[in-house]
């Protein structure tokens, strides 16, 4: 593939994707929903357009649209040229030569995105010989290896034989992309490309797109709902908002002076990692120690080492982890994937025995405790997990759901007892009495993480675990969610053991901070100071790879971050 | 897990598995009314010609002692007398069983070969007429037992159309019965028709579910044509899971065979079976229900290995 580029065929005009009044219908067995109406974008060669919006904004449609890959169900209305082309009503054999040569895609999901049987290599081959039959079997192979080696992976020739599940998420996103620019595309859509992955992997996936589209000039559609991800990369940003665009412009004016109202609103609900000014000394660290008065501490971890499996496969989840949660006080849990932070959430549940260490519970040790008395441990405490939809059993009412910890630890209530106390629990989750009689799918996200909510608080404990409770909610529905939290926290006292990857979220919500690393606890402290002013170099990169929802900062932070990446690498070489 | 050790480890667990069937059958053996001694003498045999036997043939020594016994009988092959046909059981099922094998494998290859693209087929036309056609025909195909189906084909295609003989070739090896191949067709495809009607099923919801798969998308995005996507991607994927169905479809094979043998008077081992029932031939039915077994655990085994060599997550202990 030569790295000169094509002009744009002059029918397009200046713009590699031109959408005119763009319309898509689902049809379902409820009848039509009009997803996606009126939209007109552009983008120009060189160019990055974000779209951004909330789930249900219809900006993943606009770009399935664009690439002609609507669900059998959806009909699209109105233009999507794509170098000249009308995506919309084009035959399956046009699409299939447009696709994959002048415009391609990223995709969301790398752990589903590749075909599990398939090696890598033989995908990336596969993207080539669509459009280039006279290329032999053997030449496609060896320019995948090359575009292997161009997305940044060690080692190309041999991971070219690798299957996807043999490689990290990372990985896997830069394969995604390798197919995606095996020829040249004068057009890259990119629908939320960075989100399953980590925040350090977001930073190198964004600076690969960056540079792959700066060498050749590509013009880049970016679909996220994440700030910081258009901060950093976009030029120009088009805001969803109910299947229409509502605000269009340049990236400095729409993120920092927003004009309409959803915008500002959707710009204000965004958690902002509040980070050191230059010069700013280490914040007082005279508040860092508990509040020992208020007693005990509702869990405490000392030196939890935790082993799954053994002989050459043990996993090390756990390598020495000391943390306390204390009554009243919220404690941040965070880390990368594989980092321990569940693992060390579900030790403090008693879901999980240490392999070394202990574990006390409310000034019990779990080691020492009979099942009878663990069990009423562990009424003291609620849960409340990530999904929203698979933690609700969808077979119950969700007034049902509310009050199955009654049924468990508080057996000799009546059944009118018991509807009063969940009535009481929706009032203080803010949500009306009458969704009690309501299936959990009748909600909303956020509505039912705010039943799971309830379901933890029913029993009035003293320590909420909430591993990730908001990573699947929008931002707006996430703030609300946060604030429920607070306020209860506020009137109950309990001590809550937050687990988050979202620095962001993180700084704002928890007192003090545990940042894990790879089974340890690498750092801990006042959120305050440890957030703004790590001691260590981990930290200090996983801080540094947070993209903050301010192009004109983000782009200091880029610099910055690519300045110490490069001094590391020549620290490494001398 | 290595391609080696898993092999080892596998036909270790095989074998365990046919050693617990053999205790299995060694208890149905003593279980029969009045045991084997009753089995053997009838029920005319006084109890003095009973204990005498039962001490000739060691029936009184403990049953941990026997069980070794049989078991070393059966190692050497010795299966013991049939009661009615006078020769050894070992000897009746390696006369019989090939010819099973070859009507069994035939009916599964050829079954096959029918379902694997018509399920294909009806994923790729969903809710078209083709496919309720085919679904159709494949639930009545599956509901209709393989005596019935049996008897409506010899109705047809050897009364009223002539094309096919009413019996099975006989002979006394599997050349005999190849060379009439004429007399094959009823039987394998009245064994093969309920084969078609499951798999095809089982083809296309694997074909169904695969073709909603991200990599799908993930192909089209790159320009791959759809037929092209179906025979590289998606074809491999739908068939890890019916291959791991067909090993557990191997006693079921059998059970059709026993009718399918009953019908056509086809001398496998079915026939074996049938007759060997009817006249309480429990020695012969015994070494016919082990070598079922065997067949069975057999089954499951090449499927394991099949598996692993279509999906590589399985050698990885990933699936």
């Amino acid at each position: 593939m030569s790295a000169v580029r094509r002009p744009a065929a002059p029918a397009a005009g200046d713009h590699i994707l031109d959408l005119d009044d763009l319309g898509v219908v689902f049809t379902t067995e409820t009848g039509t929903v009009q997803a996606v109406r009126g939209v007109s974008l552009h983008v120009a060669p060189g160019e990055t357009l974000a779209l951004v919006g909330e789930s249900g904004s219809g900006k993943s449609t606009v770009a399935l649209a664009a690439m002609g890959l609507l669900a059998g169900n959806a009909r699209a209305t109105g233009r999507a040229v794509v170098d000249g082309t009308d995506v919309v009503g084009a035959d399956e054999e046009r699409l299939s030569r447009l696709r994959g040569s002048t415009v391609s895609m990223v995709f969301q999901e790398p752990a589903t995105a590749l075909d599990p049987l398939t090696r890598v290599g033989k995908q990336i081959a596969e993207v080539i010989r669509n459009h280039h039959r006279d290329v032999s079997a053997a030449d496609a192979a060896a320019r995948a290896v090359e575009l292997l080696r161009r997305v940044g992976i060690p080692e190309p020739e041999q991971r070219a034989r690798s299957y996807p599940f043999q490689l990290s998420g990372g990985q896997r996103q830069r394969v995604v992309i390798a197919m995606a620019i095996a020829n040249d595309p004068a057009l890259l859509i990119a629908d939320e490309p960075t989100t399953a992955l980590d925040v350090t992997v977001q930073a190198e996936i964004l600076d690969l797109l960056r540079r792959l589209a700066a060498e050749t000039g590509t013009g880049v559609l970016l679909v996220t709902h994440n700030m910081g991800v258009v901060a950093d990369f976009a030029d120009r940003v088009a805001v969803m908002y109910q299947g229409a665009v509502v605000e269009t412009g340049p990236v400095e004016d729409v993120l920092l002076r927003p004009s309409h109202d959803y915008t500002k609103r959707l710009l204000s609900a965004v958690p902002r990692l509040s980070v050191a000014e230059p010069g700013e000394g280490r914040a007082d660290e005279r508040d860092a120690t508990p509040p020992e008065a208020s007693g005990a501490p509702a869990v405490e971890l000392t030196d939890v080492s935790v082993v799954f499996g053994r002989g050459k496969h043990a996993v090390h989840a756990l390598k020495g982890v000391s943390f306390a949660v204390h009554p009243a006080e919220t404690l941040g849990l965070v880390g990368e994937s594989g980092s321990g932070k569940s693992t060390a959430s579900r030790v403090a549940l008693g879901l999980i025995t240490p392999t070394a260490g202990s574990v006390t519970l409310f000034g019990a040790d779990l080691a020492r405790t009979r099942a009878r008395a663990r069990r009423a441990l562990r009424a003291g405490i609620g849960v409340v997990l990530q999904d929203p939809v698979a933690s609700l059993d969808p077979r119950m009412t969700v007034g049902e759901c509310v009050a199955e910890p009654l049924r468990v630890h508080r057996r000799r209530l009546s059944g009118r007892e018991r509807e009063a106390l969940v009535a009481e629990v929706l009032d203080r989750v803010r949500l009306p009495r009458e969704v009690a009689r309501r299936a959990p799918r009748e909600l909303s996200g956020g509505q039912r993480q705010r039943v799971s909510l309830a379901r933890a608080l029913v029993l009035e404990p003293r320590l909420l675990v909430a591993d990730e409770p908001t990573s699947a909610l929008d931002v707006s529905v996430q703030e609300a969610v946060l604030e429920v939290i607070r306020e209860l926290q506020g009137e109950l006292g309990f001590a809550c053991l937050f687990v988050s990857h979202d620095l962001a979220v993180v700084q704002q919500f928890a007192r003090r901070v545990v940042v894990m690393r790879a089974g340890r606890a690498e750092e801990q402290g006042l959120t305050s100071a440890t957030l703004r002013h790590p001691e260590t170099d981990y930290t200090r990169r996983l801080l540094a790879a947070v993209p903050v929802p301010d192009p004109v900062v983000q782009r200091g932070r880029r610099a910055e971050r690519l300045a110490t990446l490069a001094a590391g690498r020549t620290e490494e070489r001398a | 897990m290595s391609t080696y050790s898993f092999l080892i480890r596998r036909v270790l667990q095989a074998l365990a598995v046919v050693l617990l069937v053999t205790v299995v059958v060694f208890c149905l053996l003593h279980a029969l009314p009045g045991g084997p001694a009753r089995g053997i003498l009838g029920p005319q045999a006084t109890a003095s010609q009973i204990a005498a036997f039962n001490h000739e043939q060691g029936l009184d020594r403990p049953l941990p002692v026997q069980y070794l016994y049989f078991l070393n009988q059966l190692v050497h092959g010795d299966l013991g007398m049939s009661y009615t046909l006078n020769e050894p059981v070992s000897q009746l099922i390696t006369e019989r069983l090939p010819k099973t094998l070859l009507l069994t494998v035939l009916s599964a290859v050829i079954g096959l070969l029918f379902a694997v693209p018509l399920g294909v087929w009806q994923a790729v036309r969903r809710n078209k007429p083709v496919d309720y056609v085919i679904t159709t025909l494949s639930f009545v195909a599956y509901s209709t037992p393989v005596y019935f189906l049996g008897l409506i084909l010899v109705l047809v295609f050897s009364q009223v159309l002539p094309w096919f003989p009413a019996q099975a070739p006989q002979g006394n090896d599997v050349a005999d019965i190849l060379a009439q191949p004429q007399g094959l067709v009823l039987p394998v495809v009245a064994g093969a028709a309920t084969m078609v009607a499951v798999f095809s099923r089982y083809m296309r919801s694997a074909t169904l579910e695969n073709l909603t798969e991200d990599y799908v998308r993930t192909a089209r995005a790159g320009g791959s044509r759809p037929r092209a996507i179906l025979t590289r991607h998606v074809f491999r994927n739908s068939l890890t899971p019916v291959v791991a169905m067909l090993g557990y479809y191997v006693p079921v094979l059998f059970g059709g065979a026993l009718v399918v043998e009953q019908l056509f008077n086809y001398p496998g081992m079915g026939l074996l079976f049938w007759t060997a029932a009817q006249s309480s031939d429990y020695p012969v039915l015994l070494g016919c229900v082990l070598v079922i077994s065997v067949a069975t655990v057999t089954g499951t085994l090449l499927a394991d290995i099949l598996q692993r060599v279509i999906d590589p997550r399985v050698k990885a202990g990933r699936s």
